[in-house]
């Protein structure tokens, strides 16, 4: 029987190469649905992760974010947005002034909300709006026990570039040279495992890299706004004049313009981020999603080389406020229980976790997106390869029909007819898994070579993929397969041979 | 009478009496001599949509080893209805077939299957050899199915294809063969389990009528030299000169049965 089912299979290569072909874009389908969908959210993430420089942003005081301008049905950004409001203004809403984002802000005060700031939040009046960096320390252990690896205050410094005899604001950012690095390699997070994350993308050169702290070294944007000025060229330096800081009584920086100290830096790399935006197709009736560039003069630095650089401007003087912290948590599948911890620990803060920001800002860029997008894609792709394997698997049972006739009239079993048929199927569903699988990598690599991640990424996917891909096509390929298979091994032989 | 169903006319039922006489018979252990091959007061009835035909109409046959049995009858009279019936590719409506004393109605499908595999020769009109194998390959099947060794098997497919000399067509697939050639492969696979009985629907009805009398020539010498019992459904009268008994059905029910006295 094991040499008739591989005649069955051998015989008619045609029809064999078609077989395996359906079940390897069944396999193909639903791979890379799954990997579109994982990717979809893994990729937002990873660009709000860099462009935020952390997994959840700390804000000082409460935070309300307007429902009709970021808020879907969901009950406004709910989740560990304290101070977040479904449905309408918060209690005491009288205390509350609309904030705009404040140029002035540009300061080492370092509120960075992409998206946010244009628009405008909701704060109460009173909310004190900047970190102590100072009094952290005290805060480090209940974050620690929260959940939270790092903690890095988010810093910048307002600088100008010079380009063609114009001047334009290009303000230099604090990064965690390691935290960049790590999640850029991707390999190493399980939060972003995916290769596939269009949206970041290193155009040139390198990341930061942890040896980069305390050297003079940038990454810029390589997409820039409209008045910046065209991005410098990779490897070469760019000179940048940060005014002189002093510490007003309050502590926040007073900068002053006229005063300024000039810096070479040297660029390592030029990185691009573009946003995801879903958009409902006019006239086609679907939804897809368009990536839409974010514009920014901001220059990255490490965080080591932004202190130095501040006490040269300042006199010696260390930044004493942050607008936001980055929090960088230990395992992002802990994530809820995280934020609600750092709720309970700091109720006068709010915390807005990576995910959500992304959800937010893609909302306000381009609409809504449906909450459930990525459920019904996968379900839908499921259903096109169940579809897919269920009519391959019925051609090929149908196409036995007279050979299970006559196999049954000369005196074989059900069991034996049933063997027969399961080799087949089961040959044809790893023969097809297989290609899909080759074809998901195929895609991954592709991708991933013409984004300029690393191919790291594609071989830790490599085996887990298999194991999906193979654990899919079986399934499928036992669920409409041997439904058919079974029936036909249980037909009294005369009525299968009376087919024709 | 109000619990049998209504489209059978109580005509077709048996008696209590020749019920009896029938669990009897069907019991009895099989002595050698006695009828190899019985069907008992067969009825087969077919659904056509609602309205029920009746293929066989309780037709009692029975075959005695090494006989070679003609059915004969008009198309549609129900040949190949009671050959499915005799060789348990099919099951009565009533009645019973029992083959060397074992009855049908104690096997369920799996049984039937064995039943088949290890008693019972099909040779079918249209051949039905497995085209994906060589015909070796179709010759050794039956054997596989049972568990023969594969020298065994090899060994016993030779000497079959060389008694309905094949031998050089061996390796040769189906498609390579002419309609007689592939029907000396189909009769050589229903000998190979060495069955009680050869059932042939047709087997010449897809042939030219040299091929076709070389195919019965090629049953009786089977029949001759290995004792061999045969079922031979067929419209051509012209065998019937071959044949130990000659069955003339019409509608369903045997209706004249020639005896050849050798
Ligand atoms: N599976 C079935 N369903 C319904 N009717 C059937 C079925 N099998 C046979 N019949 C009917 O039973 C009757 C006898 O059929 P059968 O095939 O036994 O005739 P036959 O004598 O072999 O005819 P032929 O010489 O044409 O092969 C016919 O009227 C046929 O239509
Ligand atoms: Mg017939």
């Amino acid at each position: 029987m094991l040499r008739l089912a591989w005649r069955n299979v051998s015989r008619d290569w045609n029809r064999s190469v078609l077989a395996i072909s359906g079940m390897a874009l069944a396999a193909f389908v639903l791979t890379s649905a799954l990997a579109l969908s994982n990717t979809y959210h893994a990729g937002a993430l990873a660009r709000y992760r860099f462009a935020l420089g952390g997994d959840i942003v700390a804000l000082p005081g409460h935070f309300f974010v307007d429902r009709a301008l970021y808020g879907g049905a969901s009950g406004g950004e709910g989740g560990g947005a304290r101070g977040s409001v479904a449905g309408g203004a918060p209690a005491g809403a009288a205390d509350w002034t609309l904030r705009r984002w404040d140029p002035t802000w540009q300061g080492n005060l370092g509120q960075f909300v992409p998206g946010i700031g244009e628009k405008g939040y909701l704060a109460p009046a009173n909310d004190p709006d900047v970190f102590r960096l100072d009094t952290l320390q005290a805060s480090a252990g209940a974050f620690g026990k929260a959940g939270v690896a790092g903690i890095y205050p988010y810093l910048s410094l307002p600088a100008f570039t010079e380009t063609a005899g114009k001047t334009y604001p290009t303000p230099l950012r604090a990064r965690q040279a390691g935290f960049d690095a790590v999640w850029v390699r991707q390999d190493e997070v399980g939060v972003n495992a995916n290769a596939v994350t269009p949206g970041i993308r290193l155009v040139t050169g390198r990341w930061l890299e942890p040896s980069d702290e305390g050297r003079m070294v940038a990454l810029v944007s390589a997409n820039r706004p409209a008045g910046a000025g065209p991005a410098p060229a990779p490897d070469t330096t760019v000179t940048v004049s940060v005014p002189a800081v002093t510490v007003g009584a309050d502590g926040r920086p007073v900068f002053d313009y006229g005063r300024r100290q000039e810096f070479r830096l040297q660029i390592v790399g030029l990185y691009n981020v573009t946003l995801d935006v879903v958009r409902e197709n006019e006239g086609e009736g679907g939804t897809g999603s368009a990536p839409v560039p974010w514009e920014t003069g901001d220059i990255m630095i490490p965080s080591k080389t932004f202190e130095t650089l501040y006490s040269l401007v300042s006199g010696g003087a260390a930044p004493e406020i942050a607008g936001q912290l980055g929090l960088v948590v230990k395992d992002m599948n802990q994530m809820n229980r995280t934020l609600k911890a750092l709720s309970q620990a700091f109720p006068d803060w709010t915390f807005l976790p990576a995910p959500q920001l992304a959800g937010m800002m893609q909302r306000q860029a381009g609409g809504a997106i449906p909450a459930n997008l990525s459920g019904t894609f996968v379900l839908v792709s499921f259903l096109l390869a169940g579809a897919l394997a269920a009519g391959n698997m019925y051609v090929v049972i149908y196409q036995r029909s007279k050979q299970i006739g006559i196999l049954r009239s000369i005196g074989a079993s059900s069991r034996q007819v049933f063997g027969m048929v399961l080799v087949e199927v089961v040959g044809y569903s790893l023969a097809g898994g297989l290609v899909g699988w080759v074809l998901v990598l195929a895609l991954y690599s592709l991708i991933v070579l013409t984004s300029g991640a690393g191919l790291a990424a594609v071989g830790a996917k490599a085996g887990s993929t298999l194991v999906v891909v193979m654990g899919t096509t079986l399934a499928v390929a036992a669920a409409f397969g041997l439904a058919p298979a079974w029936f036909a091994a249980g037909q009294p032989a005369a009525r299968v041979l009376r087919h024709d | 009478m109000s619990q049998l169903p209504r489209d059978v006319p109580a005509s077709h039922y048996q008696s209590a009496a020749q019920r009896r006489l029938q669990r009897t018979r069907v019991d009895a252990p099989y002595r050698p001599g006695d009828p190899i091959l019985r069907g008992l007061n067969l009825t087969k009835r077919f659904l056509m949509g609602t309205a029920p035909v009746y293929a066989v109409r309780q037709t009692t046959l029975e075959i005695k080893p090494g006989e070679f049995v003609l059915v004969v009858g008009p198309s549609g009279c129900g040949k190949t209805t009671l050959l499915n019936l005799l060789g348990g590719l099919d099951r009565p409506t009533f009645g019973e077939v029992v083959l060397e004393g074992q009855p049908y109605s104690k096997l369920d499908e799996n049984g039937l299957a064995r039943l088949r595999r290890n008693k019972v020769g099909f040779v079918f009109q249209f051949f039905n050899l497995l085209t994906d194998l060589t015909a070796e390959e179709n010759v050794m099947l039956p054997m596989q199915l049972v568990g023969l060794s594969p020298a065994k098997t090899r060994a016993r497919a030779a000497e079959l294809l060389a008694a309905v000399g094949m031998a050089e067509r061996a390796a040769h697939s189906p498609f390579e063969l002419s309609g007689g050639e592939q029907q000396r492969i189909a009769v050589a696979r229903a000998l190979a389990n060495s069955p009680t009985v050869v059932l042939a629907d047709e087997p010449t009805g897809n042939l030219d009528r040299k091929s076709g009398t070389e195919i019965i020539g090629l049953f009786r010498r089977l029949n001759r030299e290995f004792h061999q019992t045969f079922v031979v459904v067929s419209h051509d009268l012209s065998f019937t000169e071959h044949a130990d008994r000659v069955v003339h059905m019409e509608d369903g029910q045997i209706v004249k049965v020639e005896a050849k006295t050798a």
